[in-house]
């Protein structure tokens, strides 16, 4: 009976979240405000506003709302399945509905993913017309205050509660199961050590926190990435700038908020790249030992030898020397800590390969005839995943320390980029450090308090793996 | 034993022969050079090339390889740039300053997470343990650059009472105990840092061990016969779970020598790190090289000497 209310509420959800459009998602001053649905009917159309007063330029609107549009069809979809599983509950819609409402509220990220100037930009680009003399027209880019209107800003929670409703309505599938039958497997005792571990709870609460408020929160800032005011430079925190504003009159909170996404980001391809070269070459010395992994062992050993905080401010060096755009500086970061990270997790890799090889179900794949690679990664590496899921974590973690060191020395993510580690730079400014702790202090708070989380995750994580470590 | 040391031995030199490749080869895509970076404007085009010859800096990378390996390895590892002296000198006259600071902090360190790791242990999953495992967790997250600028703002800005930065009070030159005491007032905010990023990893280290043993079978027994939990835990379960903190202890000290880059740079410590720091910075290719070769035959001789500590005190592993 509960349930059924649940899954009424979810339908309902869904198709609210879908009529947030007709709320305007961007308004500029003295312009009607142009809601959801004028953005997603007229994506690559060019819009003509007209001023609603009358008088003031006329301003040219080129939606690039996709992705919001793709958001509105996967929230279209959570409903459908949410009625369809109404009608017949079934395990597979139960976990679509959690897939496609997921799907939309990140969709709706990559679309938040870009402000370069102008808010407008999350959505469209802002142009202004001008009648030339010989009646031809000039375009340029229009000044006008923009702000992103309350739909914009309500989507960001309203996307939020069909995933909550998905979610509860699978768990509480979940218990009326297990009541029937309940089978144990390695993943299900792992999990259930883990939601016993308070800190790593709260860590995870933490970090979710972070991500959304990184990833969603700057459509609620008036102020773009890169837009400078010279006007409000290095105004102390007011109600009007919670943390003040930068040399250049930007605004720290919007800022930390980038910064977070770049530091975030680079953390988890950093790692992502960490863990594709040190598993491959983990495994394959492993698996074939002999010359292959002495050979790899000692390139392993070398890289090891290699002190890391040095060697990656030299190739810090290298890119700022041979000018690499900063739009293109974070990918290059994100490939210098990738490729030194692997070597300790290839050894780790290497170490449970060598121990798995010699068990009893390694000679049945034998016995079956299976191909080398079939026997790494379908048999040998799916048990070393826990290990590597614990160390890459703990790794995300190590590395949005090392970005954020590099971006301090001013060798890693470059202005008018914000990092969290570029933006404690201020303290060059020996006023500033001394006199103006606003502009630093926040961004290192912000990396101590994602590193600690993550921290707590991963402990969490080598607990709940850790047979020993049972309560 | 002996032969073991030495086979180990031997096996460091293709790593060590490895190391020289790539760093050599990656301190060489830098661009720019030591010349340019200080030249003089008055100076003429035919001046720059004449001492970029004498520098050696126009040779192929290949030659300059073969030439730097040359003289390393005989120890010669050519002269500094920036302090027209020997690099092994250069590092000599610097390398103890980074010393004296991590030796401080690393004894600091042991005492603060030894004792609390082996506490955290024998209450495993109490409030005295959350406490210090957050406690822990925040010296391994806290980036080292914010947290001695952190404290720099709070003791030197603010309440005015520990020195901004350097080792000793510029001008003064105290001699005798005064040089003493100023120099421990200077090093006392970077010896913190420095402990207290160090103290947290020992101390997660230091809890696993002492709970590892503490699981074991010969524990149990101990208790069952009606020993005290002291003599259980200081007496019989502390031997064995010493063994790996000593080997990690062995392990971290040669990096004593290593420097502290950020730390260094931050409080203006004339260490070793700082230096190298310094040497990026102006291209000094010596220095760096020495540098670099310096700390992976550190990090070589760290890994030999836990190895071998670990055979020395558990009598159960045999190298061979």
């Amino acid at each position: 009976m509960k349930r059924k209310l649940l899954l009424y509420l979810a339908i309902i959800l869904s198709i609210l979240t879908v009529f947030t459009l007709a709320l305007p998602f961007v308004t500029i001053k003295k312009y009607d405000p142009i809601s959801g649905f004028d953005l997603i009917f007229n994506i690559s159309k060019r819009v003509e506003l007209i001023p609603s007063s009358g008088n003031g330029p006329v301003l040219i609107l080129i939606s690039r709302s996709l992705p919001l549009l793709l958001a509105m069809i996967m929230y279209a979809f959570t409903a459908v399945v949410f009625i369809f599983y109404l009608l017949k509950p079934n395990k597979k819609l139960a976990a679509a509905a959690i897939v496609t409402a997921a799907l939309g509220y990140i969709i709706y990220g990559v679309q938040l993913a870009d402000t370069g100037t102008s808010i407008v930009e999350f959505f469209a680009n802002l142009l202004m017309r001008q009648e030339a003399a010989d009646g031809s027209y000039i375009y340029h880019l229009a000044k006008a205050d923009v702000v992103t209107g309350l739909g914009a800003r309500i989507l960001v929670f309203m996307g939020l509660l069909p995933l909550a409703a998905a979610i509860i309505n699978k768990v509480l599938e979940n218990i009326e199961k297990n009541k029937e039958d309940y089978i144990q497997t390695p993943w299900s005792i792992a999990l259930r050590q883990f939601r016993r571990n308070k800190l790593a709870q709260v860590g995870l609460g933490i970090l979710f926190i972070f991500m959304i408020w990184c990833f969603y929160g700057p459509v609620f800032s008036d102020f773009a990435l890169l837009e400078t005011k010279i006007s409000i430079a290095k105004k102390s925190p007011s109600l009007k700038y919670i943390f003040g504003t930068d040399a250049i009159g930007r605004d720290i909170l919007t800022r930390l908020m980038y910064g977070g996404r770049i530091s975030l980001t680079v953390g988890f391809v950093a790692v992502l790249i960490e863990v594709i070269i040190g598993t491959s070459i983990g495994g394959i010395a492993g698996y074939y030992g002999g010359k292959i992994d002495s050979i790899l062992m000692r390139v392993v050993d070398v890289f090891l030898s290699l002190p890391y905080l040095p060697v990656v401010i030299i190739l810090g060096t290298v890119m700022s020397d041979i000018n690499i755009p900063p739009k293109e500086r974070i990918y290059f970061v994100m490939l210098i800590l990738g490729l030194l990270g692997w070597p300790s997790l290839a050894r780790l890799v290497r170490g449970q390969i060598l121990s798995l090889r010699e068990q009893e179900f390694m000679l049945a794949a034998e016995a079956l005839g299976l191909s080398d690679r079939r026997k790494i990664f379908r048999h040998l590496i799916p048990n070393v995943i826990p290990q590597i899921i614990v160390a890459s974590t703990l790794g995300i973690g190590g590395a949005i320390l090392s970005e954020s060191a590099l971006s301090f020395l001013g060798l890693g993510v470059a202005m008018p980029y914000p990092s969290w580690g570029n933006m404690i730079q201020a303290v060059k400014d020996a006023y500033d450090f001394a006199y103006r702790p606003w502009l630093w202090i926040p961004p290192g708070i912000c990396i101590l308090v994602t590193v600690l989380a993550i921290n707590f995750v991963g402990d969490g994580l080598r607990d709940a793996f850790d047979p020993k470590m049972k309560r | 034993m002996w032969q073991y040391i030495v086979r180990r031995i031997l096996q460091m030199i293709p790593i060590i022969l490895g190391i020289t490749l790539v760093i050599f080869f990656l301190i060489n895509m830098i661009p720019g050079n030591f010349i340019e970076a200080k030249a003089n404007p008055k100076m003429s085009a035919e001046q720059l090339e004449h001492l970029k010859d004498l520098y050696g800096i126009n040779d192929p990378v290949y030659v300059k390889y073969f030439k730097w390996l040359k003289g390393a390895v005989v120890g010669d590892f050519g002269d500094s740039f920036i302090y027209i002296k020997p690099v092994s000198e250069v590092i000599n006259t610097f390398v103890w300053n980074s010393f004296i600071l991590a030796l401080f902090a690393f004894i600091i360190e042991i005492l603060i997470a030894v004792p609390i790791g082996i506490i955290s242990a024998t209450k495993q999953y109490s409030k005295t343990d959350m406490f210090f495992t957050v406690f822990a967790l925040i010296g391994i997250s806290v980036p080292s650059f914010f947290a001695g600028l952190l404290l720099k703002k709070i003791f030197a800005v603010d309440l005015k009472i520990l020195p901004l930065a350097n080792m000793t009070t510029p001008g003064a030159n105290y001699t005798g105990m005064r040089y003493v005491a100023d120099v421990i007032l200077h090093l006392i905010m970077p010896c913190i840092v420095l402990a207290f990023a160090g103290a947290g990893s020992l101390m997660r280290f230091t809890r696993t061990a002492v709970l590892e043993v503490i699981k074991q079978d010969y524990i149990r027994t101990a208790r069952s016969k009606g020993l005290s939990e002291k003599v259980v835990i200081y007496k019989h379960a502390l031997r064995n779970a010493l063994i790996p903190i000593v080997t990690i202890i062995g392990l971290s000290l040669p990096g004593l020598f290593s420097g502290a880059i950020i730390t260094e740079s931050i409080f203006g410590i004339p260490g070793i790190g700082k230096v190298a720091l310094e040497a990026v910075t102006k291209r000094d290719y010596p220095l760096m090289m020495g540098f670099f070769m310096f700390i992976a035959i550190l990090t070589l001789i760290g890994n030999l000497l836990s190895d071998i500590l670990y055979a020395v005190v558990d009598p159960r592993v045999k190298l061979k």
